[in-house]
């Protein structure tokens, strides 16, 4: 099993059945967390102690993050069992990114050691019902430089970690607006005020901090805040997408036991036409987001310079097949307890993110992306999974991909390799002509890009792009792993590739070479596959392993 | 007051008073209170009793003053500005249930039921599918002379006031296969479900099974024995129709919301875009139910698939209404202490209390038209002009009219537009319609079924989206006032209905989205609604 599903693996089965009410991670437990906005301090405990925040830190401040997919895959494990633990554990580490980016080593290694250790104190205040607590006041801490160091004094307005005994923050070194730095400062001698509470993800630690001439260490260098701010989003947009393939995961496991037992018309649901169909589109939504997902994840540590395009390309698609997915769910299910749930954490966690930030921020870069398009591309190294991914180097982060994304600058290529592979009758020629079509949409895309974009045209391409850029990914993702795979359904022929272009293309509202036919011969052949990993107990996935959770089918 | 004497929807909106003053009882903070504690709003079924609500759900044959569908609807619009949940639980939960017993040409039980809710007894809703085979949803009648025996449950929706109702309930009486037979029964009194069950919208009112097999209840059958589909067909329908107008009450007070909150960053293309888009957006979804439910009194034998396309596009535009604000509003979205979250989470469940459950079944057969087109359809000018003088609405004979299989609003999309882009717009509608008929012909009788194929379901998605564009030109051509007659909000409608088809439209000019959000800004100024009225608010 590839190295990251497998640690996966086995921390799920280290939190056991989560439809076990006798487990401590268990739907059970989320739920009433969830209806009295408690912090999940047990789990995120159980969570330290099964080693998740080691995941958080770099080996070289005594962690154990060697590589980015490991830590999306455990990450994405605990959000398939509850979308408010994973964000309320995983804020930690989107907390300490700037540190791992431009720390001194003395800093990173302190926090490194915090982290590692897993000591988070208990929430220093309680929200009780009647506050509304509206932020104190608008505008950042300052922090002036002193002989001791920086004093820290004023209130943060976002919401920051308040638990972790280190925060990291934005505050202003100097009177012009640029001029913001980062900041790490003990969070024991701010005066913790309650946030706005949300209708989703009720139990995360978030809140005010304001403190009065705090002691706070510099993160690189005076005056790189906003630069710093925007790298480490480069990486945690990349995170956020593991909760929301985590949400696909939990939504459309529970979707497809319920459809498989109910019966309408004394017909089992699962055998009507037009369910199976959403059914498998969803199955597809969900291998094409895995996909994706690997790709970007490895792309941290091969190609850190794209991440700028990786990044939000990666979210903005997740999110919009997470949303899709949840509210079909919730239309399929009249139970909407744990699907109503997800669909609140989902919405608010995106909200907290800023997801549609992700969006405008691809749609800014879309005519830089349009000039570099059609340069030669690399080998799509972050597809192959057996290609070693060397170190994590933050220096290489760029504020813009000057040339692009070699993913997509590789699309040709890999569209004329389908076609090889076509004529040597390893895969259909309804496959190779579907991604020729897909091509055709992207060097359609590339064209529209230009310079003067209205703001809802440009969202709307960047939309598009997030689409041919997954449809990149897949392709690579088969390409060079379906080798590996040589006697298993999925990946023969092509089976979920197929799949998933067709799934792409209609997202693009743009129609397969081949129209119904092909769409139809496409499902029909995924669709067993998806019912076969359910009935086995295995995760619904490019590479299934045994869950823990026990089979309703 | 009487239930002779006229409610209007200014008084309801007085009634319940500026939503953001904090000394209202109806106030939005009070709304919010009720949904954290799960109870109904308190005060709003008192208050429904002083103006003597429960009439407006009595047709006036049978002493109320239910007249039109198009009246019911704007008197729900002030319950739905300020709280669904009050809306659905007074309004649409009890219509489902009393419908079919309207629908039933049965004086036994329409008397009795008429009494009962003009002394302020509105019956509860059951929901769920009638003939699901899940736990806990199935109920079956069983006739042994003049007895009816009951056996198994259906999960119901309590009142604003609780279980203690009388529930219409649609039981499966017959089961060959392709043939369900169903019938409908009242009970006086529902049984107290053991379990009641929350959900993540309308949180004051409660779910839960009615146990009916556990004691002995006194049944009666309403309307013939195995005669329930039809009875069930009319309730659904009207009741779904009148849910997507209220509906628009719900999206004009999130409109607002995102308004108030963008003050300062109105003037940032995509808010401004955002914002606009929803507006007209409500627009469409306002033109599309009004139209519809217009022809529930000037079409009986109007098309299934009519219905099946505002239900469809109701859930759409309400999406697309709310995850476009969604965006504007950020984080302040999903405040608890704002009520764009609640409305948001009522918005989910609207549905379930609406259709019976038949949301899910409504997903299960295309609706298309038979792609003929419609000889007798109404005069176009009482279709779609709002102030047009409406028969009342007439239940028996929607539930005995043989249903059309013509397609009456084609018509209004093939004549031609003023203007070179709406008449561009126009002629690609047209076009479009054309092919949908053309396909529609073309369909074998399977894909009329729940066997459909799924491209016969994109078809039916294609369908209610021309459904949308033309209700919007039939309202527009036929109501040369105000805001109304002007061009700029059906261009911009049509050119987003167009976008949504997936058809390559020409891009809308910049002064269309300037007039419209002008309009908006206006009416969010002057407070008033965002909705085809464009009424008052109570000052705030």
């Amino acid at each position: 099993m590839h190295k990251p599903y497998q640690l996966a693996a086995d921390l799920d089965a280290k939190l056991g059945d989560p439809t076990d009410p006798g487990q401590l991670f268990s739907y059970e437990t989320c739920a009433g967390l969830d209806a009295r906005d408690e912090f999940p301090a047990a789990i995120c405990e159980q969570l330290d102690n099964l080693g998740l925040s080691a995941y958080y830190v770099p080996p070289q401040y005594g962690g154990a993050l060697q590589n980015f997919e490991d830590l999306f895959q455990l990450l994405r494990t605990v959000a398939r069992r509850d979308l408010t633990v994973a964000v309320a554990h995983g804020t930690a580490y989107v907390d300490a990114v700037p540190t791992w980016i431009a720390a001194s080593p003395t800093l990173a290694s302190r926090l490194g050691a915090e982290l590692v250790r897993g000591r988070l104190a208990e929430r220093r205040f309680q929200t009780s019902a009647a506050d509304s607590s509206a932020p104190k006041s608008i505008g950042l801490p300052v922090a002036v430089a002193s002989p001791a160091g920086y004093l820290l004094t004023g209130t943060t307005p976002a919401a920051p970690r308040t638990r972790g005994p280190l925060t990291g923050l934005l505050a202003r070194t100097g009177d012009e607006l640029a001029e913001l730095s980062m900041f790490l400062v003990e969070t024991g001698s701010a005066q913790l005020d309650p946030p706005a509470r949300l209708h989703g993800i009720r139990g995360t630690d978030h809140g005010s901090l304001t403190w009065y001439g705090t002691e706070a260490d510099l993160i690189g260098t005076e005056g790189s805040g906003v630069e710093l701010a925007m790298k480490s989003r480069q990486l945690t947009w990349i995170l956020d997408a593991a909760v929301s393939l985590g949400g696909i995961d939990q939504v459309l496991r529970l979707a497809l036991g319920r459809v498989i037992e109910d019966t309408v018309y004394d017909l089992r649901l699962v055998d009507l036409p037009q369910i199976r169909r959403r059914l498998t589109e969803a199955y597809a939504d969900l291998l094409a987001a895995e996909a994706v997902s690997m790709v970007a994840t490895r792309s941290v540590q091969l190609s850190p310079d794209e991440l700028s395009v990786i990044g939000p390309a990666t979210t903005v698609f997740l999110r919009e097949r997470a949303d899709d997915l949840i509210q079909l769910a919730a239309d399929l299910t009249t139970e909407e307890g744990r699907v109503g749930k997800a669909l609140r954490d989902h919405q608010t966690a995106g909200a907290v993110t800023g997801a549609t930030r992700a969006l405008r921020g691809l749609a800014g870069q879309l005519p830089l992306l349009a000039r570099s398009y059609g340069q030669p591309a690399p080998l799509a190294a972050a597809a192959a999974l057996s290609t070693d991914l060397p170190d994590l180097r933050p220096d290489q982060l760029q504020l813009l991909a000057r040339s692009g994304s070699s993913l997509m600058n590789g699309l040709p290529a890999a569209v004329a390799e389908l076609e090889m592979l076509a004529n040597a009758g390893v895969v259909s020629h309804q496959l190779a002509d579907s991604a020729e079509v897909l091509r055709s949409v992207a060097d359609d895309l590339h064209c529209r890009l230009t310079d003067a974009l209205d703001p809802p045209v440009a969202l709307e391409l960047a939309r598009r792009y997030s689409l041919c850029f997954a449809a990149a990914a897949c392709i690579q993702v088969w390409l060079r792993n379906y080798g590996e795979h040589s006697k298993d359904d999925l990946w023969t022929g092509a089976v979920w590739l197929e799949a998933c272009l067709v799934r792409l293309l209609s997202l693009l509202r743009v129609p397969p070479a081949g129209l119904a036919e092909t769409v139809q011969i496409a499902y029909g052949r995924l669709m067993p596959t998806m019912v076969q990993q359910l009935r086995s107990g295995q995760l619904l996935s490019l590479f299934p392993y045994p869950v823990p959770e026990e089979s309703r089918a | 007051m009487t239930s002779t004497e006229t409610l209007l929807p200014a008084a309801i909106e007085a009634a319940l008073g500026d939503p953001a003053d904090p000394h209202n009882p109806f106030s939005f903070d009070a709304v919010l209170g009720a949904d954290e504690a799960a109870v109904p709003l308190p005060g709003a079924s008192e208050l429904l009793t002083a103006i003597n609500w429960s009439a407006e759900l009595v047709p006036r044959i049978h002493g109320g003053r239910l007249s039109t569908t198009d009246r019911l609807v704007q008197l729900l619009r002030p319950l739905f500005r300020r709280d669904a949940t009050v809306g659905l639980g007074a309004g649409i939960a009890p219509l489902l249930s009393a419908a079919l017993v309207w629908s039933s040409s049965d004086p036994g039980h329409q008397k009795p039921l008429a009494t009962a809710m003009l002394a302020n007894r509105l019956p509860l809703a059951s929901y769920g599918e009638p003939d699901s085979q899940l736990p806990g949803s199935e109920l079956i009648a069983r006739r042994y002379g003049d007895e009816l025996a009951l056996e198994g449950s259906r999960p119901a929706v309590s009142a604003l006031t609780g279980w203690d109702a009388p529930v219409t309930l649609v039981a499966r009486t017959g089961s060959a296969l392709g043939s369900t037979k169903y019938s409908v029964v009242l009970l006086p009194h529902g049984p107290k479900p053991q379990a009641p069950r929350q959900h993540t919208g309308v949180r004051g009112l409660r779910f839960g099974d009615l146990d009916l097999g556990a004691q002995r209840q006194v049944a009666q059958l309403v309307g013939g024995f195995n005669g329930g589909l039809e009875l069930a067909t009319t309730a659904l329908t009207v009741t779904r129709t009148t849910l997507a107008g209220a509906t628009v009450g719900l999206l004009d007070t999130q409109l607002r919301s995102a308004l108030d909150a963008a003050q300062r960053r109105k003037r940032l293309p995509y808010v401004r875009a955002a914002l606009a888009g929803a507006f007209v957006d409500l627009l469409v979804l306002d033109s599309l139910a009004t139209v519809a439910g217009r022809a529930l009194h000037l079409m009986p034998g109007r098309p299934a698939s009519y219905l099946e396309a505002v239900d469809r596009l109701t859930a759409v535009l309400a999406r697309d209404v709310v995850s476009a604000l969604d965006g504007v509003l950020g984080v302040e979205a999903h405040r608890r202490d704002a009520i764009f979250q609640k409305h948001r989470r009522d918005l989910l469940a609207g549905p379930l209390v609406a259709t019976g459950g038949a949301r899910r079944r409504a997903g299960l057969v295309p609706g298309l038209p038979g792609g003929e087109t419609e000889r007798d359809s109404p005069e176009a000018a009482a279709l779609f002009g709002l102030d047009e003088p409406l028969p009342d609405l007439d239940f028996a004979r929607l539930a005995s009219a043989r249903l059309s299989p013509g397609d009456p609003l084609a018509a209004i999309t093939a004549e031609r537009l003023p203007g070179d882009l709406l008449s561009s717009y126009g002629d690609q509608l047209a076009a479009g319609v054309r092919q949908v008929q053309a396909r529609c012909r073309a369909l074998p009788p399977r894909d009329r079924t729940p066997l459909a194929t799924p491209e016969s379901f994109a078809l039916a998605g294609r369908y209610a989206l021309l459904v949308a564009a033309a209700s919007c030109i039939g309202v527009w051509r036929h109501n040369q006032r105000g805001f109304l007659q002007n061009p700029a909000w059906l261009t911009s409608a049509l050119h987003r209905l167009l976008r949504r088809l997936g058809e390559p439209a020409l891009s809308l000019p910049v002064e269309v989205e300037e007039r419209v959000m002008a309009e908006l800004l206006d009416r969010h100024s002057e407070r008033r609604t965002f909705d085809l009225t464009a009424a008052r608010l109570s000052s705030g």
